[in-house]
C-alpha cells in the first residue's frame, strides 16, 4: 500500500507544478488544465471516483434507470442528465451538455472515441471484469484527469486503513467463494474477478479453481461439489422472484447436505450488485462490511 | 472409408438401414459411459459405474453418478431424438432441405418469453406477480409453443393451399422479430446477460426432475411421428399424387407440423435451444438409409440421441473446469461434418 | 403499369425518410443553440448517409443470392459471410479491446472475405450448384456463428461492445466509416444493376437457361461474387444487421414483382429504407436511449413483412 501512496503523492507534486497535465489512459491518452467541472461519465464503475473526488456529474449513462447505481452513491449524486444506455450513449445529448471530461469504457465506447474527443478530452478506462486492484489504480488515474488527487489519495489511505481494521477480524482458515445464481445456472467468481481480490485484500482464501484463468466460471453441481468451499456467499439475481430455479433443485439434490457450507450452516446470502456491479471504492467496503456481518 | 462410399454412392440400400442402426447403437453404447464418466475432477471409473448402476451405491462417485451424470445423459439423449426427428418432419413436410425445427420460430418464442420473464418486464406491463416465479420450464415450453402457434397461424396454417413457402418465411419473420425483442433485453439489461448461456442451448444443470417433465410429450412426440410416416412419404410424390392417393395433404401438414412443434417444444424448454442437430442428423440419415420415413425417422432418433450424448461430453472437456454450453459443441462438431456429407456427394441431401 | 409507378414511388420515400433522419434524434435541433451544426454535420448526415449505403448494399446482396441459389430462405446471412465477419470483429473486440475502431472495419471485411474464400473452396469443382452451395452456406454459417457464440460465452467480460456489434448498429458511425464505404458501393452498384438482365434468364431455371451454356455459370459466379461483396462490406461498416438482406429482397418481389431489372433496384432502395428508419426510429423513439438499428430492422420489418405474406399466392 505504501509505495502505492507515496508514488501517488509524489505524482501530484509533479502535476501540480505543470499547467497542462499529461494523463495517461487505455486509449491515446488526454491533456488537460485546471480542475474540470462539467464531467460525463459513460459507466457506473467511474462515478465512485468522481463522487469520491467531490464532483457530481452532469450527464450519465445510467440505462436511464437511476436504480442501478450504488445507494451510497446515489444520494451523493446532484441533479444529472441521463445520457441513455451505457452501451450506446447519445452524442447528441452528450455535446449538447458541452463537457469538458468525459470517461468513457475501453471496452463499450471505442466505436465512438474518437467522437467523444471532438466533444471534450476523453479519458477510457476498463471496466468490466477488472480486478481489485486496477480499480484503485483508476480511482487514481482518474483523480489526475480531475485534478483533485490530492482529495482521493486521502480517501485512497482511508480505504486502506478501513481494509485493514477488517482484515484484523476477518482473517480465518476457512475457504469462501463467492458465487452467482441466474437463469443460466451458477457462475463462480475466479480468481481474477473484483470480489475476490477484495477477499484476498481481506486476507481470506478463496476455493476457485487455480487453473481457471477467466474471472467468471460456469460450473454444474458436479463441479461445485468438488470446489467445496467452506463458505459460500451467494448472490442471486432472482431472489425478488422466489431465488434462482436451478438453485432451488440443488438444494434437494441427495449430495447437498454433504457441501462443507451447507454442512457448517456456513451459507449467506449477498448481494449481487454490490458484489458484482458495484466495482469501485465504495463497493468493496460494502463487500468488507458484508463479510465482517456474515462470517460472524 | 464403407460409410464414405456409402454416402457418397447415395444409394439407400449401400450401407443400409441395418447397418446405419447398427453404427448409431454402436455410438450410443460407447458414448453412455464415456458421457457418464468423463470430464469429471472426481475419479469415476467403471468399478464407480458398475457400484452406481449394479450396486448399493454408497460411495461419492457412484451417488454422483447416480444424481448428477445418469439423467443429464438420459436428457441430451432424449432432447437429441426429439430435435433430430422434428427436423427430419420439418424437411419431409416443407420438402425444403434447408428447414429445421427453429423454422416454426419455437426456439426464438422460448428465448423470448424467459428472457422476459427473468426481466421482470412482462410483471411490470402486466402487474401480475406470481409471473416471474412459474418454473422455467412452463415458461420455455409455453414461449415455445405460443411462437409456433403464431408462425402457424401468420404462416396461412388455416388456408386451403398451404404454401410450404409461406410458412417457413412467416416463421423467418416471427424468429427474427422475437430475437430481436430478446437482444433488446440483452443490450439494455446487463443482468439478462445470465441467460446467454442458456440460449446457447445446455444441459448442465438437468436432473431428474428435467428428465419426468420430458420423457412423457418426447414418447408422444416420437410415437405420433412415427404413425405420420407413411403419409409423409406419399407427400413426397406432391400434392397432387398425395391427394389422388385419398389424403389431405393439408391436413396432414397440419398434423406434422403440430408433431414438430411438441417435438420441438418439449426439448427448448428442457435444454435450450440447441443447434444444428435438427438440421444436420435427418441429412446425414437420408444419405445412410434412404428418404423413406419409416426407416429415417427411428434412425433420426438415434443418431440424434447419439450425437446429443457425445456433445455433451465434449462440452464438458472444452474449457476444462468451466461447463460449455452444449448447443455450441453440437453446432461446432455437426457443421465440419454436415460439410464433409454436401462436399463428398449427394448423400441425398439434394 | 403500376409496378413500375411502385418503384418510382420508392424514391420520394426514401428522400423524405432522409430528411427525417436529419431533423429526428434525441434532442430538438432548435433548441440547441451553439452546438446544433456540429450535431448535424458531424453526427446525423454522415449517419443517415451511411444507413442508406449499408441498406442498399445489404438488400442488393439478398436480391443477388435469392435471385442465383432460387431459395426464399437465401440471404447473405445463409452463406457464412456475414457471420465470418461477425466472428472476425468479435475475436478482435474480445481479444484487443484497445484496438481503435477503425481497424474493425478492415478486420470484418476480411472475415467475410475469409469465410467466402472457404465457401468457394469447399464448393469448388462443381457447377455452382445452387442447392449445394447453400447448404455449404449454411453450415459454414452456423459453424462460425458456433465459434463467435464461444468466444461470447467464454469471455463474457468482454462482449458488451461485440453484442452490440452483432445486433448491427449505426451507433457513431461518421465520415470515416462512410469514406470505406462509399467506393465500394459506388464500383458495386453499376455491375449489379447490368447484371440485372443476365439474371431474369436465370430466374427460368436450369432447363431454360441450359441453352445459354456457360454464360450462365459465370453469371451465377458474378452475381455471387458481386453479393458477397456488397454484404461484406455493409456488415463490416455497421456491424450484422441481420434481417435486411432476406426480406428487403422479398418486400420487393411483393411491390414490383420478379423481373431483377425491376427488383433489384427495389430491393436495394427498399434495404436502405429499413436501415434507416430502423435508425431513425432507434435514436429518436425513447431518448435518451438509443436502440441498436439493428433490433429495430426486424421490429418495423417482419410485421410488414408477415402483412404483406398474407398476400402472398406463391412465386
Amino acid at each position: 500500500m505504501f509505495p502505492r501512496l507515496l508514488y501517488g503523492l509524489l505524482l501530484t507534486m509533479i502535476v501540480g507544478a505543470a499547467q497542462a497535465r499529461q494523463i495517461a489512459d487505455a486509449g491515446e491518452g488526454l491533456t488537460i488544465e485546471g480542475q474540470p467541472q462539467r464531467v460525463v461519465v459513460l459507466e457506473y464503475s467511474f462515478l465512485d471516483a468522481v463522487v469520491l473526488a467531490g464532483l457530481s456529474p452532469v450527464g450519465i449513462a445510467d440505462d436511464n434507470n437511476p436504480a442501478r447505481i450504488l445507494p451510497a452513491l446515489r444520494e451523493r449524486l446532484a441533479d444529472y442528465r441521463s445520457v441513455g444506455l451505457r452501451s450506446q450513449p447519445s452524442l447528441e445529448l452528450i455535446a449538447s451538455l458541452q463537457p469538458d471530461l468525459i470517461i468513457a469504457d475501453l471496452n463499450r465506447h471505442q466505436a465512438v472515441y474518437p467522437a467523444l474527443q471532438q466533444i471534450a478530452p476523453t479519458l477510457l478506462l476498463p471496466s468490466r471484469g477488472i480486478e481489485y486492484s486496477t480499480v484503485l489504480d483508476e480511482l487514481l488515474t482518474i483523480g489526475q484527469a480531475l485534478g483533485r488527487e490530492a482529495q482521493l489519495q486521502a480517501r485512497l489511505a482511508e480505504h486502506e486503513r478501513i481494509m485493514d481494521r477488517y482484515r484484523e477480524t476477518l482473517a480465518r482458515d476457512e475457504s469462501l467463494l463467492f458465487a452467482v445464481a441466474g437463469a443460466g445456472g451458477m457462475t463462480v467468481h475466479g480468481p481474477k474477478a473484483f470480489a475476490s481480490g477484495v477477499m484476498r485484500r481481506l486476507g481470506l482464501r478463496t476455493a476457485t479453481p487455480e487453473q481457471a484463468e477467466q474471472a467468471y466460471i460456469k460450473v454444474s453441481f458436479e463441479q461445485f461439489a468438488y470446489l467445496n468451499p467452506d463458505w459460500l456467499l451467494l448472490g442471486d439475481y432472482q431472489a425478488a422472484q422466489g431465488g434462482a430455479e436451478f438453485f432451488l433443485r440443488w438444494q434437494r439434490h441427495p449430495l447437498w447436505s454433504h457441501l462443507s457450507a451447507v454442512d457448517k450452516r456456513q451459507l449467506r446470502r449477498v448481494s449481487p450488485y454490490s458484489w458484482s456491479l458495484a466495482r469501485g471504492l465504495l463497493g468493496a467496503e460494502q463487500i468488507a462490511a458484508d463479510l465482517q456481518e456474515q462470517l460472524r | 472409408m464403407k460409410l464414405a462410399s456409402a454416402i457418397k454412392a447415395g444409394q439407400p440400400g449401400q450401407f443400409g438401414w441395418f447397418g446405419s442402426t447398427g453404427l448409431a447403437v454402436l455410438l450410443l453404447v460407447v458414448g453412455i459411459p464415456a458421457a457418464l464418466l468423463g470430464g469429471s475432477s472426481f475419479q469415476l471409473g467403471l468399478a464407480e459405474l458398475n457400484e452406481a448402476l449394479f450396486g448399493d451405491a454408497r460411495s461419492l462417485a457412484a451417488q454422483l453418478i447416480l444424481t448428477v451424470r445418469l439423467p443429464r445423459v438420459l436428457v441430451a439423449a432424449l432432447v437429441g431424438a426429439a430435435l433430430a426427428v422434428a427436423g427430419a418432419l420439418m424437411q419431409g413436410m416443407t420438402r425444403n432441405p434447408l428447414a429445421s425445427p427453429g423454422l416454426f420460430g419455437i426456439n426464438a418464442g422460448a428465448a423470448c418469453l424467459l428472457v422476459l420473464v427473468q426481466s421482470g418486464l412482462l410483471t411490470g406491463l402486466t402487474g401480475l406477480a406470481g409471473l416471474s416465479e412459474l418454473p422455467l420450464l412452463l415458461v420455455t415450453g409455453s414461449g415455445a409453443a405460443l411462437a409456433g402457434a403464431l408462425v402457424l397461424l401468420l404462416g396461412g396454417g388455416w388456408c386451403r393451399p398451404i404454401h410450404p413457402v409461406r410458412l417457413v418465411l412467416a416463421g423467418v419473420a416471427v424468429s427474427a422479430l422475437l430475437t430481436a425483442l430478446t437482444r433488446t433485453l440483452l443490450i439494455v439489461d446487463e443482468q439478462a446477460q445470465q441467460v446467454l448461456d442458456w440460449l446457447a442451448g445446455s444441459v448442465a444443470e438437468t436432473g431428474w426432475q428435467q428428465w419426468h417433465q420430458l420423457w412423457p410429450g418426447v414418447l408422444l412426440g416420437l410415437l405420433a411421428a412415427l404413425l405420420l410416416a407413411q403419409p409423409l412419404n406419399l407427400l413426397a410424390l406432391g400434392d397432387e399424387a398425395s391427394a389422388g392417393l385419398g389424403q389431405s395433404p393439408q391436413r396432414l401438414r397440419l398434423q406434422v407440423a403440430l408433431v414438430v412443434i411438441l417435438l420441438a417444444a418439449s426439448a427448448v424448454a428442457v435444454a435450450g435451444p440447441v443447434a444444428f442437430v435438427g438440421l444436420l442428423v435427418p441429412h446425414l440419415c437420408r444419405g445412410l438409409a434412404g428418404g423413406d420415413h419409416r426407416r429415417l425417422l427411428p434412425l433420426a432418433a438415434l443418431f440424434g440421441a447419439a450425437l446429443m450424448v457425445w456433445a455433451d461430453l465434449i462440452s464438458r472437456l472444452l474449457v476444462f473446469p468451466s461447463e460449455t454450453p452444449v448447443g455450441i459443441v453440437t453446432a461446432l462438431i455437426g457443421a465440419p461434418g454436415f460439410l464433409w456429407l454436401t462436399c463428398r456427394g449427394r448423400g441425398g441431401l439434394v | 403499369m403500376s409496378q413500375q409507378l411502385r418503384l418510382w414511388l420508392l424514391l420520394p420515400v426514401l428522400l423524405l425518410a432522409a430528411l427525417a433522419g436529419l431533423w429526428l434524434g434525441a434532442l430538438d435541433l432548435s433548441t440547441v443553440g451553439r452546438g446544433a451544426e456540429l450535431i448535424l454535420t458531424d453526427f446525423r448526415l454522415p449517419r443517415v448517409l451511411v444507413a442508406l449505403l449499408a441498406g442498399a448494399g445489404l438488400g442488393l446482396a439478398g436480391a443477388l443470392i435469392q435471385g442465383v441459389v432460387r431459395n426464399p430462405l437465401a440471404s447473405p446471412d445463409l452463406l457464412g459471410v456475414t457471420a465470418g465477419a461477425g466472428l472476425a470483429a468479435t475475436a478482435l473486440l474480445v481479444f484487443w479491446p484497445a484496438l481503435p475502431f477503425g481497424w474493425l472495419i478492415p478486420g470484418a471485411m476480411a472475415g467475410g472475405w475469409l469465410a467466402m474464400l472457404l465457401l468457394l473452396w469447399l464448393a469448388r469443382d462443381r457447377q455452382l450448384n445452387p442447392a449445394r452451395l447453400i447448404l455449404i452456406g449454411i453450415a459454414l454459417n452456423a459453424w462460425l456463428a458456433a465459434l463467435t457464440d464461444w468466444l461470447l460465452v467464454s469471455h463474457p467480460t468482454g462482449i458488451d461492445a461485440a453484442l452490440v456489434w452483432l445486433t448491427g448498429s449505426l451507433w457513431g458511425r461518421s465520415w470515416p466509416q462512410l469514406w470505406w464505404l462509399l467506393p465500394w458501393l459506388l464500383l458495386l452498384l453499376p455491375l449489379t444493376l447490368a447484371l440485372a438482365l443476365r439474371l431474369d434468364l436465370l430466374a427460368l431455371g436450369d432447363e431454360a437457361a441450359e441453352g445459354l451454356g456457360a454464360a450462365v455459370i459465370r453469371s451465377r459466379r458474378l452475381a455471387l461474387l458481386l453479393a458477397v461483396m456488397l454484404a461484406a462490406v455493409s456488415v463490416a461498416v455497421c456491424g450484422t444487421l441481420s434481417f435486411v438482406g432476406l426480406v428487403a429482397p422479398h418486400l420487393a418481389r411483393l411491390l414490383v414483382g420478379a423481373a431483377h431489372r425491376r427488383l433489384l433496384p427495389a430491393s436495394a432502395m427498399l434495404g436502405a429504407l429499413l436501415v434507416l428508419v430502423a435508425d431513425i426510429a432507434g435514436r429518436s423513439l425513447a431518448p435518451p436511449l438509443e436502440l441498436p438499428a439493428g433490433i429495430l430492422t426486424a421490429l418495423i420489418g417482419a410485421p410488414y413483412f408477415l402483412f404483406l405474406l398474407t398476400r402472398y399466392r406463391g412465386w
